[in-house]
């Protein structure tokens, strides 16, 4: 389990973590999501032992994970953007991997090689940046690692590959208990793979649930009625088109129904919330909201 | 595949190697050519030939390792600098230990390695020519292996401390001559503002500026004794055991600094100019006052006249540039334009301020250091004008200090004089004191417009105790000193104006010091033009004079001949010295 305690990270006096807690799951697939800014790559930088946080503690399996190569061999990163030195081809950077991964698996490397079909003794910095995504996969997976990061992972690869490629994170999740953390903007995407996700805003975590609950935990409403709503529903946004009303309620299907009952409608249908709704309504109330903009 | 070392990792050790082949490739190559290939296309028969050759290149080889360790540091830790580089080497499950050492010990061996090969190949090729060159080669090894670990752990250090790729070699350039720029410099302002200051003082040690300090003091150097009857070689000796090795030591202890700071690094500091916090303020201030100092004198010979004597336009260029340097820095730490802030506006004119009373202190006189003479009875030795020949004499020393007390009273004429008067001659004095301590000024008089020179003037009188026999007789034959006859020489301008150089041999060397001293005596030779009663052959005829000082040390002096020193014209007549460049008229 891969466990965030009260972590704290500022950058000359700004907070871009602000004791921040979170709690990714052993076999789960950890989808992070939130604003520009949130704080999303710094805590995945803080994770991977790349910055020093200021105070709190990050634990795989119970063991700090920061300057802790045991942890940290059973950790792969894969950043929004890739780095690869001058000269480097992906023959190079197995090298370096087998000798810093112990659990590099060369088989599995060969066999990889006719699913991603790069050219190995290119260097890398000549492949178009899909290309060169897919070799940072190709490498981060033939580490077979127990923690796989990925920062935006699948932003310039083409729709083939990318399911090609979660196909295979997907499957290392089922058989090897992988454990995945993928920050991304694309909750379309997590919303298919994900089974835990972390909302963050301004450095803290807004709320961290599983993706069932937090859907169950808000669902939207088409509903037409002459009576006033009753005070009890906790409507998060609401707009109407003619007599139409459409409400964002929190709240599960079940407590919900019987409230709208009370007022008699007309018409009622509750619908469930995609990942996209639930993000922007659940920051709507940390004043994230979507605003109308007129030019 | 993982090491089995537990401080280094052998897949970054390998990457890092090979990927710096291109840089430790050329310096084998040019080492191999410089020694082994020239030793075999160039067989001399002269077995110390080899030995000597080895033993040039390793004195050449402690400069080139200065510019060499800077490269290999900057190939070894310029990913620091690159957010992105950073980030992926901070992510690989290795520890901060294992990458400092891994990175620190590849660039070690890329100096090692090419060194030893060279050194090994040299011996051999030594040996295929019937000469041992095991020992120079050993030296040749050791020397630069030691020096390199001085440079290189040095730039490794300067390394951590900063965050930008252009500001390693910047900080490295100015820690090793800072002490130069200093001397230059700084002793020139301060020349302007301190009356009676020294140019070339050490106004900061030397060896603060180890790669300055290692080129003036010819540290590497090596020595080759031969038998002074037979002329047969006896040993060939390398001088630069003790500073190789408090050099090593040295970067020794620059390599922990390294690991202290780059364990504690943080890698966001990637692009910053100074990635150490603590640093910062240092930089700032040290950055604002240098521009003030360095780039104040610059822009004061660019906009107004070169004047020492004219110390307001100096002051406000510092000032200026002070200003420039503080604002320079506030941008280049906070990587923006926009630094314009009260707080920084505060802290510049703090600077300023700091700048300006500095020099006002020095100006005013505050220390007292201008108004300084000392009592004559405190004083051991004066030595005037020249850096050897210590003058015991109590009537010149006497003199000595009555002609200081009288020029340090009348500071603000002389200066008032110096704005007007055509030409200046300095008056230079150091005092050794009773107690064993030393005090230097030098001063710059007044000389009359046209020559007509005014016998009451502080130059006469200056001029008059540096013409007294006993000071001309002590500076040309210092008893602490002893003539280097194997370096005299005779330069003249023929009368087709052609310039001669005429070197002596050790016989004609000394007796030509001989003649030169009894004219001194007879009070014909060696004075100067202001006060002096005769007829100078003004640079037309000169003997240039070494001495012994201080054991090995070369010191030399010249004195230009006048035609009315009989015994010196008499010797020189023998040498074969034109009689019409003896009587004074090959200018004509």
């Amino acid at each position: 389990m891969l466990e965030v305690k009260h972590l704290t990270k500022t950058f000359g006096g700004v907070p871009a973590l602000d004791d921040l807690s979170l709690t990714v799951p052993r076999g789960g697939v950890y989808g992070l999501v939130g604003p520009n800014g949130a704080g999303k790559s710094t805590l995945i930088r803080c994770l991977m032992g790349i910055y020093r946080p200021d105070s709190g503690e990050i634990t795989l399996d119970e063991q700090p994970v920061y300057e802790h190569t045991a942890q940290k061999q059973q950790m792969v990163y894969i950043p929004d953007e890739i780095f690869f030195e001058g000269s480097d081809s992906i023959r190079d950077l197995k090298q370096l991997y087998a000798g810093t991964y112990p659990t590099f698996d060369q088989a599995r490397f060969e066999r990889l090689a006719d699913c991603f079909g790069l050219n190995q003794r290119q260097p890398v910095r000549r492949f178009s940046k899909g290309m060169q995504k897919q070799a940072a996969f190709w490498l981060a997976i033939s580490c077979r690692p127990q923690v796989l990061i990925l920062d935006e992972p699948v932003d310039g690869l083409d729709p083939v590959m990318r399911r090609q490629i979660m196909g295979l994170i997907l499957e290392d999740v089922a058989e090897h208990g992988t454990t995945v953390l993928v920050s991304s903007h694309n909750l379309r995407e997590l919303e298919d793979i994900c089974d835990h996700v972390g909302i963050m805003h301004g450095g803290k975590m807004l709320l961290e649930r599983s993706l069932s609950a937090l859907q169950d935990n808000m669902v939207k409403v088409q509903l037409v009625t002459e009576l006033p709503l009753p005070e009890e529903l906790e409507v998060v946004h609401q707009s109407t088109v003619g007599r139409v009303q459409t409400l964002i309620v929190r709240g599960s299907a079940d407590t919900v129904q019987p409230l709208l009952a009370q007022c008699h409608p007309l018409l009622c249908d509750i619908l469930p919330l995609s990942l996209e709704e639930v993000f922007i309504y659940e920051l709507g109330g940390v004043d994230y909201e979507v605003k109308d903009i007129l030019l | 595949m993982k090491s089995k070392i537990s401080c280094c990792n052998a897949g970054l050790l390998r990457r890092s190697i090979l990927r710096g082949a291109p840089l430790w490739g050329l310096w084998t190559l040019g080492w191999l050519i410089l020694l082994p290939l020239h030793l075999l296309s160039n067989p001399s028969p002269d077995f110390i030939y080899a030995k000597e050759y080895t033993l040039g290149l390793t004195q050449v080889g402690t400069v080139l390792v200065f510019g060499y360790g800077l490269l290999v540091a900057w190939y070894q830790f310029a990913y620091l600098y690159n957010t992105r580089a950073a980030y992926h080497y901070g992510s690989l499950p290795l520890r901060r230990e294992t990458q400092f050492l891994t990175r620190y010990l590849s660039g070690l061996l890329f100096h090692l390695v090419p060194a030893a090969v060279t050194a090994l190949l040299t011996v051999l090729v030594a040996a295929l020519q019937g000469t041992s060159c095991i020992r120079v080669a050993g030296t040749f090894f050791a020397a630069t292996s030691l020096v390199y670990l001085f440079y290189y752990s040095l730039a490794v250090l300067i390394a951590q401390l900063v965050g930008h790729i252009i500001a390693l070699p910047a900080l490295y350039l100015v820690l090793n001559f800072t002490s130069l720029v200093l001397e230059t410099i700084l002793s020139e302002v301060l020349r302007t503002f301190t009356f009676g200051m020294v140019s070339g003082q050490d106004l900061w040690p030397d060896w603060l500026s180890p790669a300055y300090y290692a080129l003036r003091r010819n540290l590497f150097g090596f020595t080759t004794n031969w038998d002074p009857n037979t002329g047969d070689f006896l040993s060939i000796r390398f001088n630069g055991w003790v500073p190789a090795l408090i050099f090593g030591a040295v970067g020794l202890g620059f390599a922990v600094l390294a690991f202290l700071f780059f364990r504690k690094r943080h890698l966001e500091s990637a692009g910053d100019v100074i990635a150490v916090p603590f640093l910062r303020p240092v930089f700032l201030y040290a950055l604002a006052l240098g521009c003030g100092i360095v780039l104040g004198r610059v822009l004061s010979a660019a906009l107004f006249t070169d004047d020492q004597t004219r110390f307001v336009p100096l002051l406000f260029s510092m000032l200026v540039c002070t200003a420039l340097g503080y604002w320079a820095g506030q941008m280049l730490l906070h990587k923006s334009l926009r630094v314009l802030s009260k707080g920084n506006w505060v802290r510049c004119g703090a600077v300023m301020a700091v700048m300006a009373a500095g020099m006002l202190c020095c100006r005013y006189d505050v220390t007292g250091f201008s108004r300084y003479v000392p009592a004559a009875d405190d004083v051991k030795s004066v030595t005037l004008s020249y850096d050897i020949g210590q003058i015991t004499d109590r009537d010149i020393i006497n003199r000595t200090v009555a002609l200081h007390q009288e020029i340090v009273d009348q500071r603000y004429a002389i200066e008032e004089q110096l704005r007007e008067a055509s030409s200046f001659t300095y008056f230079s004095v150091t005092y050794e004191m009773q107690d064993g301590s030393t005090a230097s000024r030098r001063f710059r008089l007044p000389v009359d417009r046209y020559g007509n020179y005014d016998r009451s003037s502080l130059a006469w009188a200056a001029s008059e105790l540096q013409c007294d026999q006993k000071v001309l007789l002590e500076r040309y034959f210092p008893a602490g000193g002893k003539p280097a006859y194997d370096q005299f020489t005779v330069e003249y301008l023929d009368t087709e104006w052609v310039y001669q150089q005429m070197e002596l041999t050790y016989d004609q060397a000394e007796a030509l010091a001989e003649a030169i001293q009894a004219d001194i005596e007879a009070g014909t030779l060696g004075g100067d033009d202001i006060s002096w009663p005769y007829e100078r052959n003004q640079y037309d005829l000169q003997v240039q004079m070494a001495y012994y000082v201080s054991g090995q040390r070369l010191s030399y002096d010249s004195i230009f001949v006048t035609a009315a020193a009989e015994h010196t014209c008499a010797v020189l007549r023998e040498l074969g010295v034109p009689e019409a460049v003896i009587a004074g008229e090959s200018a004509d």
